[in-house]
């Protein structure tokens, strides 16, 4: 019987590869064409859980390429390690109408370490093979398997991940043994998998079909807040001899806080430092200052994950020998420092990255890639950021804020929030007193001061060197061409920070000159450029990331001999989206224009949309509007 | 300078005085390269030891202090890392403190089958820290020398390079770049080895065979070479230009040959001339396009029977080749495996596409030759340092009417005799039989482009017209590439329409996109609206609309390095504009003319009124691929030019 099994395998492939047609593109609908540059004609995930620390994978992907910009779905990656490991590989290559063209052999397929660009070291590796066809469209079929070794957590499956991708039919299948048990959380998924017992096991099948690519969508919220996925997780497991339970937030708070056992062991004459450091001050919070600033002086972000050492961290005598550690290390070496000076800090798992989705609060699982810290003061709560060298003290910005974190303590998980930034800290303001020339050249003082998150759109600049500082300003200050003749930088603030930039510049041109008539563009540095694309059908809500005020002060001096032939009216409107106004008075030689513009972060419903383009098309014009002077004569 | 031991001035130092934007220096970096005998091996091994210090003044640099040491593997060649050591310096209240690399903290990266890495950070990094560094690596690629680097992007103060090389390897030297040495010395010295062979003697009669060693002394030459260069400044690279390694200060030293017995190479290179031979006899490069290809045969007849002439069966060739093959994008010299296996599985690198298509053009009875080549971003080929080193590419030319045409069959979207940006690099070498020699590796065309705009205003301010584009030469091969991102027209113009503010396209039309011989050309209908601005009684617009140039490609002060563009270009748009009755033109932009020194270029704005037609013509030409620093003043002031004039409004008033 196994022998015939074999044979038949063996029969099948060249008997595919010699006539019939596999993935023809006829087949695919019109509906998946549109906005398409690939469509998975059919996508096969099963795990088969044999117990708390094994699991197999079974992969099938077939997918066509419609045109060049689809190329990259064609690539087949597969990241391995020593914890996941990699089986057999089989790729094939169907021209449009579904004829074999070719097969990636073993030395084909290409095998190299992978390290993510902030790591010094990582015992992750690569497969990879490119099938480099450009006649379009074609089909790719991978199949291949993996094996885990200790399962902390499953990638989530979302079947449709790309705007650019359809989806012809997709399925993930989970068989698990009736003890060893899975979790499960679908979103955006109508109804609910299959369910099969068989033989002892259980068998979930989730299947979705026909799904369109949306196509670029700009202020469209992250892909899993309106996408199907799956999320699945274990309810005990085990990595690399450290057993768990993840059935509540609590549990897995608490294997979390069993890796951190016995990880402290600075040494005493560190311990005496930190005291000797913070025993001028009785203040807690000066304190906590101090501590911090000594990690940034003291410390650098190097990267090293290897096996559980992508859970757990360095112990602090290594960190404190050597100076660095990743966001583990260097967040639990700081809580360590702050315990030798009597304070207790908090372990806080975070899912880092601006505009990520909000975890899932119902299913206790490993949703994070970032620790930080949360310091319990009297009526408030300090958060550290340990990773970065220059980040003010107790501010997070937007890669951190406003969302559900997990702190840990040796009572386990808790799911608590970090604060948020609502719209009166985030500013900016431009002020600028501009003398205007009778060639049209402009030349003065521009003051940017950059509040909250919009100073962290500023972060990376503002400790970088002269010469940088310099290219910065030249490519992020919106004038065409201009000679910066003096500048200067200072930051202010912590919690919430401030950075503030003087210019004194001369703009050559800057208004346009045809005959007796120059026009001169008032706002100078803050037009909003871009209107939202045209959208009949818009398929996603519209998603604003972040409320902020931006305000101008722009003070113009008038060349003699000119006067305004025509100064633009006032505007002012508001809308669920925002507000604007501005306004152009001329007075004695002089002009000033005044303009504010504000965002309400949010949510909407796609239906708003045409309101909301409508919002920003307004803006965008007003913002163009430009004052006339006339020679007089 | 002893490793370990540090001045503790440098360690107060708290900026770099010759440049204070640096947020490091290299104090000093010594790099020595030698060979040395391998008795056991018995064979000469390769060394390099190098000695760097690096201050550290600011966080930005911490990745100073963030190493990665390549290792090339070649078989069971390799290079071999040995006595890695670190030290960091700090200066902690007044004194100087140490903390040392420690051999847990390296790690070992196996890359792929090629390359291995070494990889550490240094410990206790801090502003102020002096990271001090020291390796060897022994190596048994003999023909393999790491280019020495005199500059970075910080600035280094100094840097010193010996290389000795016994007479048995001959080495080309090329040290290019803009940093003057302060020392150069070329000297022949002595040495000598002392080699142990073992010896066998006996064996007859009753006495049994005996094995013992005689020691003989052997004396060489050896060639010496030391640099130094001091104060280097930090290369900071400039845009456009052709490849960084071009004008970055570096020393390179590149195999030529052998002297038999002392190992083995393919690549023989004293001249020019011996180069040709090798590559003819080389099995994966001259001997595979003497003869054979009995796999084109079918094609060959094909194309002999449909075409009359030379020139069509070329360009027929030349296209059967490039549809049939895809490109695995690997840069090559030399094919993969054959060139048979290549055209079974419709793909291969470079030469197996290109030599390819000279066996082809060679069966048709074509005068074709190979010609070898850098990438541009190699850098330049070298023509007084004949090496093959560093020569990545290979592409098919052809002889017709005694007119040399070159071909890259990897690239679309190129007509035949049109080679790809990549290949733009100055000169190649034609490798042949009969006439070897150089070829320059030119544009075929320049960047060309046409716009025709028809448009009517009417007294709302809107406009209507048509917009008519034709792009030649590298102007067509972008619009090409461009235009396959789109499954079709809708998608393409949906994106034009996003892109360009209030425009609204009602029929496209497109000609020639699959004709490569001729330019594509577009044919918009179009109506724009809010682009003319009210001003009480007055209308005022930009006649280019959306096709002004608004950005200076010049933004710094200076240049070091010349300005390259791989063609020449031509940019004219024409507009025929007809107002509103009930509207007088009331001021139009001047006519201007701008000419950039020695007819590198030119700038036409020009602007006519006819009752209530008003005809826009501007026109920008850049007819130099190359423009020296001393011309960077003139190019950034007849861009700003060109944005000002650009700028410029017509207006209208309401009669």
């Amino acid at each position: 019987m196994v022998r015939y099994c074999i044979l038949l395998f063996l029969f099948l492939p060249s008997y595919l590869i010699g006539s019939e047609s596999v993935y023809p593109v006829f087949e695919i609908p019109d509906t998946l064409l549109k906005n398409a540059n690939a469509v998975i004609r059919n996508s096969e995930i099963s795990y088969d859980i044999i117990s708390d620390h094994k699991v197999n994978m079974h992969i099938v992907n077939a997918i066509t390429i419609l045109n060049k910009n689809g190329d990259d779905y064609s690539k087949f990656i597969a990241f391995y390690n020593k914890n996941i490991k990699i089986g057999y590989i089989g790729i094939k290559i169907y021209d449009f109408s579904g004829k074999y063209i070719k097969r990636a052999t073993a030395s084909e397929i290409y095998d190299q370490s992978i390290i993510s660009g902030f790591s010094l070291y990582e015992d992750n590796r690569v497969k990879m093979y490119d099938p480099n066809v450009s006649k379009y469209p074609y089909t790719v079929v991978f199949t291949y398997n993996y094996t885990f070794d200790g399962i902390v957590y499953y990638p989530e499956w979302m079947p449709q991940r790309y705007n650019d991708v359809s989806v012809m039919t997709a399925s993930l299948k989970v068989t698990t043994g009736k003890n060893t048990g899975i979790r499960y959380y679908a979103k955006n998924f109508n109804g609910e998998p299959e369910i099969d017992s068989l033989k002892g096991k259980i068998q979930y099948i989730w299947r979705v079909g026909s799904l369109p690519a949306s196509g670029k969508e700009p202020y469209s919220p992250p892909a899993g807040e309106y996408r199907p996925v799956v999320y699945l997780a274990p309810a005990n497991f085990s990595y690399e001899g450290y057993d768990g339970d993840m059935n509540s937030w609590k549990d897995f708070g608490l294997w979390v806080d069993k890796l951190l056992k016995k990880r402290n062991d600075l040494p005493e004459e560190s311990v005496q430092k930190i005291k000797d450091l913070v025993a001028s001050t009785t203040d807690t919070i000066e304190k906590i200052r101090l501590i911090y600033k000594y990690v940034q002086e003291n410390t650098r972000y190097v990267s090293i994950q290897l096996g559980i050492g992508g859970f757990q961290p360095f112990k602090t005598s290594t960190v404190d020998k050597v100076g660095y550690g990743d966001c583990k290390a260097l967040s639990f070496y700081t809580k360590s420092l702050l315990e030798a000076a009597g304070i207790k800090a908090n372990y806080t798992l975070v899912n880092a990255g601006a505009g990520k989705p909000e975890i899932i609060k119902d299913f206790p699982s490993q949703q994070f890639n970032h620790v930080i810290l949360n310091v319990p003061v009297k009526d408030d709560t300090i958060w550290l950021e340990c990773t970065n060298q220059e980040m003010p003290f107790g501010f997070l910005g937007d890669f951190t804020d406003s969302r559900y974190v997990l702190n840990i303590s040796d009572k386990g998980g808790e799911l608590i929030r970090t604060p948020g930034y609502p719209q009166k800290q985030n500013q900016k303001n431009c002020f600028a007193q501009m003398k205007t020339g009778s060639d049209g050249d402009i030349r003065g003082k521009i003051v940017l001061t950059m509040k909250g998150l919009m100073y962290d759109e500023v972060f990376g600049f503002v400790h970088d060197d002269a010469r940088e500082q310099k290219k910065w300003l030249h490519k992020n200050l919106d004038i065409p061409e201009f000679d910066i003749l003096d500048f200067q930088i200072t930051q202010s603030g912590e919690r919430i920070p401030q950075a503030k930039i003087t210019i004194d510049l001369k703009v050559p041109r800057y208004c346009s000159v045809t005959g007796k008539r120059m026009f001169l563009p008032l706002n100078m540095v803050d037009k909003l450029k871009e209107i939202p694309k045209d959208d009949d059908k818009r398929n996603t809500d519209i998603w604003l990331k972040r409320s902020f005020i931006v305000s101008d002060t722009v003070i113009f001096d008038l060349p003699p001999g000119y006067h305004p032939e025509h100064i633009p009216e006032a505007k002012s409107f508001k809308s669920t989206f925002g507000e604007y106004s501005c306004k152009t008075v001329a007075d004695s030689g002089k002009v000033v224009y005044l303009r504010t513009f504000k965002v309400n972060k949010g949510l909407y419903p796609k239906e708003l949309y045409p309101e909301f383009k409508d919002f920003y098309r307004k803006v965008v014009k007003s913002d163009k509007a430009k004052l006339v002077l006339k020679k007089t004569e | 300078m002893k490793f370990g031991k540090i001045d503790q001035n440098n360690l107060k130092m708290t900026v770099y005085e010759a440049d204070t934007n640096a947020g490091a220096v290299i104090l000093f970096d010594f790099g020595k390269t030698y060979f040395e005998y391998n008795e056991s091996l018995g064979r000469f091994q390769l060394h390099f030891d190098r000695h760097v210090r690096v201050k550290i003044f600011d966080k930005k640099e911490y990745g100073w202090a963030d190493w990665s040491i390549p290792l090339r593997i070649s078989g069971s060649s390799v290079e071999k890392l040995s006595e890695l050591k670190g030290v960091t310096f700090n200066l902690e209240n007044g004194k100087t403190e140490k903390s040392k690399l420690s051999g847990k903290n390296i790690y070992d990266e196996d890359v792929h089958e090629y390359l291995k890495r070494t990889k550490f950070a240094m410990p206790n990094v801090k502003e102020g820290s002096i990271i001090d560094i020291k390796y060897s690596i022994t190596s048994d690629l003999i023909y393999y020398i790491h280019d020495w680097y005199f500059q970075y992007d910080i600035p280094v103060m100094w840097s010193e390079y010996t290389v000795e090389i016994p007479e048995y390897y001959i080495f080309k030297k090329i040290v290019s770049g803009y940093v003057p040495m302060s020392v150069y010395e070329n000297e022949t010295k002595q040495d000598k080895v002392v080699l142990r062979e073992k010896v066998r003697t006996g064996g007859q009669g009753f006495s049994t065979a005996q094995t013992h060693y005689s020691t003989s002394e052997v004396e060489f030459q050896k060639e010496y070479y030391h640099f130094i260069a001091k104060d280097v400044p930090a290369f900071i690279e400039e845009q456009p230009m052709t490849s960084k390694e071009n004008y970055i200060s570096k020393a390179e030293f590149e195999l030529s040959m052998i002297k038999p017995g002392y190992g083995t190479l393919s690549d023989y290179s004293t001249s020019w001339k011996a180069i040709n031979k090798t590559l003819l006899n080389n099995t994966y490069f001259g001997a595979k396009i003497k003869s054979g290809g009995g796999f084109l045969k079918d094609e060959v007849e094909r194309i002999m029977s449909e075409y009359p002439d030379e020139k069509s069966r070329m360009e027929a060739a030349y296209s059967f080749i490039k549809n049939r093959m895809e490109w695995d994008g690997f840069d090559s010299k030399y094919i993969n495996t054959s060139l048979k296996d290549a055209y079974g599985k419709k793909t291969g690198n470079s030469a197996d596409i290109n030599l390819m298509l000279v066996l082809m053009l060679r069966k048709l009875g074509i005068d074709s030759d190979p010609v070898i080549l850098k990438t541009r971003d190699e850098g330049f080929i070298r023509e007084d340092y004949p090496t093959l080193f560093g020569i990545n590419f290979v592409i098919a030319s052809a002889l017709i009417d005694s007119a040399r045409i070159l071909m890259d069959a990897t690239t679309g979207f190129l007509p035949c005799g049109m080679l790809p940006i990549r290949d733009l690099n100055k000169k190649g070498r034609l490798i042949s039989e009969t006439k070897p020699g150089w070829v320059d590796l030119k544009p075929a065309s320049g960047y060309k482009f046409l716009s025709m705009n028809t448009i009517t205003m009417d007294e709302t301010g809107t406009f209507t017209g048509s917009i008519q584009r034709s792009y030649q030469g590298y102007a067509a091969y972008d619009v090409r590439q461009k235009l396959s991102g789109y499954n079709n027209n809708d998608e393409y113009i949906a994106e034009v329409e996003d892109k360009n503010e209030g425009l609204k396209i009602n029929s496209y039309k497109i000609e020639n996109v699959d004709d490569l011989t001729k330019p594509v050309k577009e044919k918009f209908e179009v109506t724009i609206s809010d682009q003319a601005e009210d001003a009480g009684n007055m209308i005022y617009f930009n006649p280019l609309f959306y096709q002004a140039i608004t950005e200076n490609p010049f933004k710094l002060k200076k240049r070091v390095y010349p300005v390259e563009y791989p063609y020449k270009k031509d940019l004219t748009l024409m507009l025929n504009f007809t107002v509103p009755e009930g509207y007088r033109v009331e001021e139009v932009p001047e006519n201007a003319v701008v000419k950039l020194p020695e007819n590198g270029g030119i700038f036409i704005y020009k602007i006519t009124k006819m009752g209530q037609i008003l005809q826009v013509l501007t026109k920008l030409k850049i007819t130099k691929e190359m423009f020296v620093p001393e011309d960077y003043e003139s190019l950034k002031e007849f861009y700003n030019i060109i944005i000002a004039k650009h700028a410029e409004q017509i207006v209208l008033v309401k009669e």
